[in-house]
Parts: C-alpha cells; structure tokens; sequence
C-alpha cells in the first residue's frame, strides 16, 4: 500500500532492549503500535510519521530505529540494510502486550480521614434544562398568563421566596434553570468536578431516591423531598402565595 | 333537622363527585331550593376562580338558571309524563348580554349538558327537548367544548377578543381534545402559537391547519 503511494511512506520498525519494555508505558495509549518480543529484544511496528519523530519514542534509552524493506532492515537513511528482519515474531497490540497491574495495597496508608469536596464548574456541554428556579413574585404576572395546558405536566414546590418548577416542556421564564444528572439538580452549564462523585453523592445522601439534591453553584445543596412536589396550576400557584 | 332539598343534593354531588341524581318525580324548584344552591355555586365558582387569569364576579341569574336547566333536563330524561306542555316554563330563554362572568357562572352546571343531550339524543332524536338544549349550548358554547354541537360562531376573532376567555377557552380545548374546534383556523393558529416548539408533547394529532388555504 505505502510502496505505491507518491510520496513514499517508511515501514519503520523499531528494536529496544528487553530491560526498556516497561518504559513503553508511555506509548501505550498508541493503538496503532504493535510490540513483540524476542528473546531479549523488544520488536516495535506501526509507527507514524510523526510518532517515529515524537519526544515519547526518541527517549527511549537503547532504542534502534529502522525502514523495513523487502524483509531488510535499514538504519535511516542508510543505503546498506543492517539485519535481516525475523518472520516468526508475534505481535500484539501495544495495550495487550504491556498489562497494567495494580500497585500493592499499601497497608500503612494512614489517610483515609481525608475529605474529597463535591465543587462545581463550568461546563462547556449543552443540557436540557429540567428545572427552573424563580422569584414567585417575578413570575406572578406570567404564569396568570400561561395556558393551562402548559403548566399541567409541571411539579412545584417553594424554595424561600422561590418557585421551583420541574418537568419538560419547561416554562420560558427568567429564573435561574437546572438540569437533572442522576437525581441531582444542576444550575445549567456547571456539572460537577469528578464524573464520577455524582453517584456516590446520591448513595450517601438520598439512598432511597426520595428526594432531589438542588446544588448551588458554591457547592452546598439543598435536598428536597419528591413528596413536596405539586401539581402547577394557577390556583396552586395563587394559595400558596397567599400563605406567604 | 332540616333535609337538604333534591335541587340541593343534586346539584351538590354533581358538582363534587360527577353524578347525577333523577327522581321518581318531577320536583320543582322552589325559591328557598334556589337559595339554598346559590352558596354552593358562588363556593364553587369561587374555587374555579382561582384558574382565571383575572377575578371575575360570580353572576347569581346565570348560574341559578345554568343549574336549573341541568336539574331539569336531567329529571326529564326519565319523566316524560305530561312535561311537553311545561318545556317553555321549565326552559326559559336566558336573554341580554352574555357577559364573560354569565358564561363561565353558567358553566359550572351547563358543562354537564352536553353528555345529557347526548343522553337524550340517543332515546329519542325528535325529543322537542332537543332543539331548546342545543340553543342553549350553541349560546353558551364555552360550556359545549368536547361536544359535536356547532357553536355557530361566525367571526372567531371577535368572539375571543377577550383575553381572559380566549385563554379560558384555549384551555378547555386542549383539555378536552376537541379536534373540530380546534381545526377552526383562527383558533388552531392561536394554539399552535402557545404550543410553540413543543406542539408534539402536547397534542401530536392536532392537524395544522393553513390559513391561506382557507
């Protein structure tokens, strides 16, 4: 394929030192590599262009670079080839080649006490919003306004002075709005730090799912029992008011 | 203690739980019957009020007259014995301006109507009952959404030009999923514009219909 393209494409084929494998770590994210290993050497294969010029593979220590040509091995840019290239040789995918394995339990690791905090930030993905949070008496002329049918599929309670409304199609109105990752709700654009402390966050505090943790953007949350919710409707919206 | 009169009790459980009561024989409404009813609708209109956008009087002539019709239209489903001869005093015609408060007091009972027409039509489609019935719905067509009866409306945006009823009136049409009203062009153009991007979650079905093709 390479032979016939105009602009000719090196084959290259690297060698390293058996006792180097393990530094093969850092090109192991490569998917297109292909090690194999011979005795006391370490064969290499699928290099790109650039990744055969790439601060990674240069500073290997003990590590040979050929062009492999008709079964001939050549140092760059050399016109005689050095070696002759073994056919018998497995290869395998970088990633299978060189196996992670976990580090030892360390027995005396006395940091368990350490606190990881549930932070926020920005966040650049686009989400549908699912809850919205608004000053009832900035609402109060709009939803007088707002068909029936349109508060119908929508949930509320009272947060302080605030309404907050859950469930999609959601109102258009100004307010700060939400979205839902897990039971937790979101202010829009800002997820959490770490993917992954959502679902812990839920297993701690809200294990039975009863209730929805609405974070702030400083990180506190406010959990908030599904039971609490209520049908929208103007006259929901109107009694509650007049309580307050 | 004092008994409640049927007036009283029918009008009771089919505001509250939807049924409707018919007795053996034909009771008429007394005016201590009608005054005794009169605090239950004025409650219940109130309870309604708090779905309009604005507050609006409750109208006592409307509302009376409303449930009066739906006591005895119902009690003539089952007595036809000597009633033709009382149709035009148990039926009066409601006249002068229909105000918005007349029309939404009325129906609070004339919303039941539709189903006892219904009713009737099935026993009998030449019931001279019939014709009464369905001028009072196409007067109060508010109350008839959700029903085959025309409405007879001729110019829409004047009919809806209040905004308190043109909402109302939306409302009940999405409500009930009235497909012919809401295929009339003026009305589906203004329901579409409050369905907005997301007509699909709330009424997939409803057909768009094009004012230019009128």
């Amino acid at each position: 394929m390479a032979n016939d393209a105009a602009i000719r494409l090196n084959d290259y084929r690297a060698e390293l030192p058996y006792e180097a494998i393990d530094l093969l770590g850092s090109i192991r994210g490569w998917s297109n590599i292909q090690v194999a290993i011979e005795e006391d050497k370490v064969w290499i294969k699928g290099f790109t262009e650039e990744q055969v010029n790439a601060p990674e593979i240069k500073q290997l220590p003990g590590l040979v670079v050929y062009v492999f040509r008709d079964g001939l091995l050549f140092l760059r840019n050399a016109l005689v080839p050095s070696q002759r290239m073994r056919t018998a040789l497995l290869w395998s995918p970088v990633e299978k080649a060189l196996q992670l394995s976990w580090p030892d339990f360390n027995h005396n690791y006395f940091g368990i006490h350490e606190k990881v905090t549930a932070r926020l930030i920005r966040k650049e993905e686009e989400q549908p919003a699912f809850a919205l949070c608004a000053k009832m008496k900035t609402i109060k002329n709009t939803i007088v306004n707002t068909p029936a049918f349109k508060l119908a599929p929508l949930k509320w309670t009272v947060v302080g002075e605030n309404a907050l409304v859950i469930g999609t199609p959601l109102l258009a109105f100004p307010g700060q709005s939400y979205w839902q990752k897990d039971g937790h709700l979101l202010p829009s654009g800002w997820d959490f730090e770490f993917n992954n402390v959502s679902i812990l966050l839920q297993q701690k505090y809200n294990p039975d799912q009863s209730r929805w943790l609405l974070w702030e953007r400083n990180g506190s949350y406010i959990a908030l029992p599904k039971a609490m919710f209520r049908e929208l409707s103007l006259s929901s919206f109107r009694l509650t008011e007049n309580i307050y | 203690m004092k008994t409640a009169s049927s007036f009283f009790k029918t009008l009771y459980d089919l505001r509250k739980n939807g049924n409707l009561t018919v007795f053996s024989k034909l009771n008429i409404v007394s005016p201590a019957d009608a005054a005794e009813v009169l605090p239950l609708l004025q409650s219940e209109f109130e309870l309604e009020s708090m779905e309009f956008p604005a507050a609006l009087d409750f109208d006592t002539t409307s509302a009376l007259w409303a449930a009066k019709t739906i006591f005895y239209s119902a009690q003539l489903l089952l007595i036809r014995e000597n009633t033709i001869k009382d149709l035009a005093t148990l039926f009066p015609a409601i006249n002068g301006n229909l105000t918005l408060s007349a029309k939404l007091s009325a129906d609070l009972s004339l919303r039941f109507l539709p189903e006892i027409f219904t009713q009737l039509n099935i026993s009998d489609s030449k019931d001279p009952l019939l014709p009464v019935l369905e001028h009072y719905l196409k007067q109060f067509h508010y109350s008839s959404i959700g029903s085959d009866i025309e409405p007879g409306v001729a110019d829409w945006q004047a009919e809806l030009a209040d905004p308190i009823y043109r909402k109302l009136y939306l409302d009940r049409i999405v409500e009930k999923k009235d497909y012919k009203r809401a295929e009339i062009p003026y009305i589906n153009q203004l329901l579409h514009a409050a369905f907005g991007l997301h007509k699909n979650q709330f009424w997939q079905s409803l057909k768009t219909i094009n004012q230019e093709q009128k």
